[in-house]
């Protein structure tokens, strides 16, 4: 790992996530837990959102529950991410409340811990950017939901900016996606068709598109639930740190 | 790409999980889930352990009308992970409050790793000291309530009573900053517990005393593993510093008198 570099993504990291809360950077280091009242930016991403950086977790929250978060409010702070301590009841009192709210499974966010070097596109394959053209012609076949987003989500469709492929011939064999993740940040979505796993593709193309963000003055991120054992393995493997885990409750379609 | 050791570990892992769980270890390569009856001799004490390797999933229950419950509350195959959900986990844990186990609650979700690389010990900062701690000592720590991850709490005695061996991390006037204890968690394997007052964080005391516990395992002939809360992102990372990678998933179903 590369401290510096590591350094500073980190900073550029939690300084793009304190925006989207509505805290300080330095909240993340309290070793408590802050409740933040969600910013206007925020308002179409989420009703609460819960962010840790293992040393302070701060929970952002739309106006019209923020007397029920803080009354429900966990003593130790890190608890504020456990699903059945404030997400599901949460969820339930919108149901009492006549509001449809979803909450997330928690995630896991990571960041390169160095620069990120390309790995080289295997023989028989071509590799290429690709733009919306190819992301619109492929984003109904719900190969790619990861990568491409799924099937008539246009939230997430407007999030996507552009992507990595491997093509054999004319088909799509790994798809790597690069969706806006706050000022500065794209996370990178993968997948790899069925019938090209255990190959290797996967690395290749989450590599070869980290190279051109980074190309694009951003900075790659990557996400994936804590139960995805072989996605948290294969971003430790494209160079990736685990720094923090989040969760949501949003609104449906979002 | 893995390493030899990552894939040792692992499989020798996989063996004892699901020899413990009652499942075999084709099951968590099956992309399906998994529901069983635990063994009458595993160790495990909890009602129901969800556990996943990243492609299938296994329930595994000691009372077995909790797994009729797993049966007919089932996610579809291509979703097996979803036993994970607080949906699913709550609604067991009701099932088994109904079932008569009074105070079964749902447990937060864990992340296990197993060892990937045998990494050098670093060198220790200026008058930093490594040593066991006896059990006297231990005793006495655990009584302090710092070190609940290293050593258990005091009415933890099925877990105190698997220690195998503690090591403290001492600044020269001889205060414990750290300890990293090792109980045996699963015939041939080690697990390690750590914890480093908040005071002295930040010193590398954490990644130094998980390398030396994870040596003098390795020296016994058992496998090292090392487990953190979903939420912790700082011990996930001083497992990957000191060689470790992901490997498992577990949630719980539990009574918390059956633990002790």
């Amino acid at each position: 790992m590369d401290s510096a570099y590591f350094a500073e993504a980190q900073r550029r990291y939690r300084a793009a996530r304190a925006v989207e809360l509505g805290c300080t950077t330095a909240d993340f280091e309290s070793h408590a837990l802050t409740i933040a009242d969600r910013p206007a930016v925020s308002e179409s991403l989420f009703v609460f959102q819960a962010v840790t950086f293992g040393t302070g977790t701060v929970v952002s929250i739309a106006p019209d529950y923020r007397e029920w978060v803080t009354a429900n409010a966990p003593e130790m702070h890190y608890r504020a991410m456990f699903p059945n301590v404030l997400l599901a009841p949460l969820a339930e009192e919108g149901k009492r409340r006549g509001e449809d709210l979803a909450w997330r499974s928690p995630n896991l966010s990571f960041i390169p811990g160095s620069e990120i070097a390309a790995v080289p596109v295997p023989e028989g394959l071509v590799g290429r950017r690709v733009e919306r053209d190819f992301h619109d012609a492929h984003v109904e076949s719900a190969t790619f939901d990861n990568s491409l987003g799924g099937p008539g989500n246009t939230f997430v469709s407007a999030l996507w900016q552009y992507g990595f492929v491997l093509f054999d011939g004319d088909t799509p064999a790994a798809v790597a996606g690069a969706y806006h993740d706050g000022d500065g940040l794209r996370e990178i979505g993968v997948d790899v068709a069925r019938e090209y796993r255990g190959r290797g593709l996967g690395p290749v193309v989450v590599t070869n598109l980290a190279a051109l963000i980074r190309e694009a003055g951003s900075l790659s991120t990557y996400y994936c639930s804590p139960t995805n054992v072989r996605s948290h393995r294969n971003a430790l493997s494209c160079g990736f740190v685990p720094v923090a885990s989040g969760v949501r409750v949003t609104k449906p379609r979002i | 790409m893995p390493s030899q050791l990552f894939a040792e570990s692992s499989a020798a892992f996989k063996q004892v999980l699901a020899a413990q769980m009652g499942c075999t270890p084709a099951d968590y390569e099956s992309h399906r889930l998994t529901v069983v009856q635990r063994p009458a001799d595993s160790r495990e004490a909890h009602l129901a352990l969800m556990t996943t390797c990243g492609t299938g999933s296994v329930v595994s229950v000691r009372d077995a009308r909790l797994a009729d419950w797993a049966r007919d509350n089932a996610p579809a195959t291509n979703r097996n992970q979803r036993i994970f959900l607080p949906s699913f986990l709550e609604g067991l844990a009701a099932e088994a409050l109904r079932s008569g186990h009074d105070g079964a609650k749902s447990h937060s979700a864990t992340g296990g790793t197993v060892l990937a690389e045998d990494v050098s010990m670093p060198g220790l900062p200026p008058g930093i000291e490594l040593r066991e701690l006896s059990l006297a000592e231990q005793s006495k720590l655990r009584e302090g309530g710092r070190f609940d991850n290293a050593l258990g709490e005091p009415d933890e005695l099925r877990r105190i009573a698997a220690t195998r061996i503690a090591f403290s991390a001492c600044l020269e006037s001889g205060e414990v900053a750290a300890v990293c204890g090792v109980w045996d968690q699963y015939p041939g394997v080690d697990e390690l517990g750590l914890d480093v007052l908040r005071e002295h964080r930040g010193m590398g005391l954490g990644a130094a005393l998980t390398i030396y516990a994870t040596q003098w395992i390795r020296s016994h002939g058992r496998w090292p593993i090392y487990t953190y809360g979903f939420t912790n992102v700082r011990s996930a990372n001083n497992a990957l510093r000191s060689g470790y990678r992901p490997r498992w998933f577990l949630s719980a179903v539990f009574v918390p008198s059956d633990m002790h």
